[in-house]
């Protein structure tokens, strides 16, 4: 929403040169583009949220290699104390 | 040895041209943004009643977007920079909404003597003035971006026409239109 005021202090309200060339910078609206439309460089596993997620990821899933391996092992020492029996 | 001077004529460039170059790559969109910057930038500044900041940050977002879908930029007969002042109009009043509380926009008293002089008023005091104001603060944002585009930004009624993709005596209807209504209202007041 906006409301109307008249101005009666200021005589112009016109933007100086200055301002317009304070503020014109065709380099800073190309990056600004850039940054929009363009996918991000920065490899994945630099995020530290994702590498924590990908760590976390690979940590389940040794653990549950290392117990499927203790199981595998147990279960062979088992066998062969029966065979020995 | 001799070297022969050779002479770069500066070829202007016209907007189609511009545009279709920056079609083919945004870099060349340079050209387009060096011509008209200025004029957008006045144009937002004036709306917001003269908020430098929020003109720039309006302005360069203006720019993005003009950028953005220049690809699909067709002419259509309209001069190029009332397609800028179209998104910039829009952006405007996306600004405009974002702000719930009011958004004081600063006119300049000789605009609204003009708006005065169009609706024939004949005593045009402070306290005069201060009454048209308070109608147009009762207008919709619509019929209020018509008024502040003819008389506070002194576009013409072609500007304004081809910004709206109406006729020019479409603009010129609505706008007297408006001013009518201002004025009956500006009656049952006094």
């Amino acid at each position: 929403m906006r409301e109307i005021k008249v101005n009666r202090t200021k005589k112009n309200l016109e933007p100086t040169p200055e301002q317009i060339r304070k503020h014109k910078d065709f380099s800073r609206l190309s990056h600004e583009y850039d940054r929009l439309t363009k996918r991000p460089k920065k490899p994945l596993y630099k995020d530290p949220k994702l590498f924590l997620l990908i760590f976390i990821i690979l940590l389940v899933v040794f653990l549950m290699f290392m117990e499927s391996k203790e199981k595998e092992e147990s279960q062979s020492n088992n066998n062969q104390i029966e065979s020995d029996q | 040895m001799f070297f022969k001077k050779q002479k770069y004529q500066q070829v202007e460039l016209t907007d189609a041209q511009m545009v279709e170059m920056s079609q083919g790559h945004h870099r060349h969109f340079g050209l387009l943004y060096e011509k008209y910057f200025d004029v957008i930038f006045r144009f937002v500044f004036k709306r917001l009643g003269g908020d430098e900041e929020n003109a720039a940050d309006i302005s360069q977002q203006t720019f993005v977007k003009a950028m953005g879908a220049i690809k699909q930029y067709e002419d259509r007969g309209f001069p190029f920079s009332t397609w800028l002042y179209r998104i910039a109009q829009n952006e405007v009043n996306l600004f405009f909404r974002q702000h719930n509380k009011h958004y004081t926009v600063e006119v300049e008293e000789r605009h609204v003597v003009h708006l005065m002089d169009e609706m024939k008023f004949d005593d045009k005091s402070p306290d005069n003035q201060e009454l048209l104001v308070k109608l147009l603060n009762t207008l919709k944002p619509e019929q209020l971006d018509l008024i502040e585009l003819r008389f506070f930004q002194a576009l013409s009624f072609k500007e304004i026409a081809d910004i709206y993709s109406i006729t020019e005596a479409n603009a010129k209807m609505r706008i007297y239109r408006i001013l009518e209504k201002m004025q009956q209202n500006a009656n049952l007041k006094s």
